[in-house]
């Protein structure tokens, strides 16, 4: 984390646009290649705000911008890295972050070494995360690659191994396996995780007769212990196909103290309760298919995991609950066209499905804890057009269709959840 | 070796099983000449270009060269290599190279804007491959024949 203000992403886009010498990429035989971005979007949902950011209202709290260069100084090395800078409602706030750096040394075509903070290979476009540019929609398909848990998912602070191995006439595999660790401190997901465990609190100690109840969440820490993750791709001799098989998982602890105001009657009382969560994934599988033909891309991916979390809590004006694990099978799948019709324009469509547990599709054991069924899914319908404008500029819009809530957050939700929801959104980009 | 029957005939049975000829007379494939290599695969060669392999037979590293995506010489060499990867377009391949860039998995090949220039860094180079539009009469390099 280097610095906190909003200039950073306009520094960004005026250090990339001058560093720039020529209208495309900087690039010399030595192979240095210097590219950017900066990004503008808008946001406007018909019902519920989506990642703490205000978009029932319209919100134009959607920027990004990056730096970006990686150079090859030696014909087995290669060094790489992006600084990111990007605000999406209470996210990011501009704050201009490492968002991945590595070195690598390729010993061979089938071994290389990859060190450093590492993008996380999870299915096939995790990676271009922080790419607007290099994809044709603006939100990736949320159940493959869940926005809110994006500051886990990005990269990871380690390194691992890749290569190509050769099958003949079974045309070639692709590998890559990465475990690492990741500081949390400043995630969303903590923010989020941390909100939450506080907010559930709120019903049990007003259950105790503490009126006029308030709460600020005062310390949070958040950390990976562990990280790992790879995949195995095939390309068959099927010009424009690739198939891949993916596992990762991860192991995190978060912590926070809560402070809590209230009233016993007309005497004010202060609370300190602390809490200490543990969730992993011990597993996730991902299985990607993606074929490509003139400018037809066809995508299909589908992921199954389990989840297991926990919290503790200490300080509780009540005899603290035992910690007990929550077990969830969270599964989801998606399909995507995408099709360039000239070199300006493309259009691309999802349709995403997202349960919260495989084995309760339709939410009846929500239901049973008081809870609506509608977040036990979320179903996507998502249409995309993308106009490159230019070489340097590109605009895309894109609507979606919702039925359900699951990933949607109840707490940044106070006036409830609707069902069915729409989307859509607008964002330009300068790249060069 | 079932899985490779298998993917040829699913290969075949789709129609994308390409013509053999790769040169179709608007470029060819160079290399220095002292490079031991005298035919390159037409899928092997896609994959140097997309730096999915980096090394000729005697281990030496390859160093592709492009040229300039206006160029119409990359565009038949982009038609007519690059698709059995499935990128016949020159878009594709650009982005492609904006994937493997923003995610830190690799770097595309330099660009030189013309077939002299290209020339001229092969034959500098002795793992270089590049593609001109023809034959090249000055020394330092050789033409590959690129195979099915």
């Amino acid at each position: 984390m280097i610095a906190k203000t909003w200039p950073a992403a306009v520094s960004l886009a005026v250090a990339a646009s001058m560093a720039s010498p020529s209208p495309a990429s900087a690039q010399d035989a030595s192979n240095f290649v210097l590219r950017g971005f900066v990004s503008q979007g808008y946001l406007k949902s018909s019902a519920n705000r989506l990642l703490d950011a205000d978009t029932d209202e319209g919100t134009f709290a959607f920027t990004e911008a990056a730096l970006n260069f990686t150079a090859q100084p030696l014909p087995k090395v290669r060094v790489a890295a992006q600084l990111f800078a990007r605000d999406l409602g209470t996210q990011g706030n501009n704050r201009l972050t490492l968002d991945w750096g590595v070195g690598e040394y390729r010993a061979w075509d089938q071994l290389g070494f990859r060190i450093g903070r590492v993008k996380f290979p999870v299915g096939l476009y995790n990676t271009l995360q922080d790419a607007d540019v290099a994809r044709p929609e603006i939100f990736q398909p949320s159940g493959l690659y869940p926005p809110e848990r994006r500051d886990l998912t990005n990269a990871i602070d380690g390194g691992g191994i890749f290569g190509t191995l050769q099958l003949g006439g079974a045309g070639y595999l692709e590998y890559e396996g990465l475990y690492g660790t990741l500081d949390l401190d400043d995630s969303y997901l903590l923010v989020r995780a941390t909100n939450q465990l506080s907010a559930a609190l709120v019903a049990p100690l007003t259950a105790l007769r503490f009126s006029n109840l308030s709460y600020v969440v005062a310390e949070r820490e958040g950390r990976a212990k562990y990280g790992w993750g790879g995949y195995v791709e095939w390309h068959p001799p099927l010009s424009g196909l690739r198939l891949r098989g993916g596992m990762q998982g991860a192991s995190v602890d978060f912590a926070a103290v809560t402070a809590y105001s209230a009233f016993v009657g007309t005497a004010p009382v202060s609370l300190s309760i602390r809490s200490a969560a543990h969730y992993a994934v011990p597993h996730q599988f991902v299985f990607s298919g993606e074929y490509n033909r003139g400018g037809l891309r066809l995508t299909a991916e589908h992921s199954r995991l389990k989840t297991k979390g926990s919290t503790l809590l200490s300080g509780t004006p009540f005899p603290a609950p035992p910690a007990t694990v929550t077990i969830a099978h969270p599964m989801s799948t998606y399909g995507q066209a995408a099709y360039r019709f000239t070199d300006r324009f493309q259009a691309s469509g999802y349709y995403s499905v997202s349960y919260a547990d495989r084995n309760d599709k339709g939410g009846k054991n929500l239901v049973a804890r008081g809870q609506a069924a509608s977040g036990a899914f979320i179903k996507d319908l998502a249409f995309t057009l993308r106009v490159d404008v230019n070489a340097h500029w590109l605009v895309k819009a894109e609507v979606h269709r919702f039925d359900g809530t699951y990933s949607l957050s109840a707490v940044e939700n106070p006036k409830g959840l609707d069902k069915d929801w729409n989307l859509f959104a607008i964002k330009t980009t300068f790249h060069f | 070796m079932r899985i490779a029957v298998a993917a040829l005939l699913l290969s075949a049975a789709l129609g994308t099983v390409s013509s053999p000829a790769a040169d179709d007379g608007t470029f060819v494939v160079i290399v220095a000449a002292s490079n031991r290599a005298s035919s390159i695969k037409r899928q092997e060669l896609a994959r140097f270009f997309l730096r999915k392999t980096g090394r000729w037979n005697d281990g030496q590293g390859v160093i592709p060269v492009d040229q300039s995506a206006g160029s119409p010489v990359r565009a038949a060499f982009t038609r007519t290599v690059l698709s059995v990867e499935g990128m016949g377009q020159i878009s594709a391949v650009q982005n492609f190279w904006l994937q493997q860039v923003y995610s830190g998995r690799s770097t595309p090949p330099p660009i030189k804007a013309t077939d002299a220039d290209v020339l001229a860094f092969v034959a500098a180079n002795p793992g270089a491959i590049g593609y001109v539009g023809a034959a090249p009469a000055a020394g330092g390099v050789k033409v590959l024949t690129v195979t099915e």
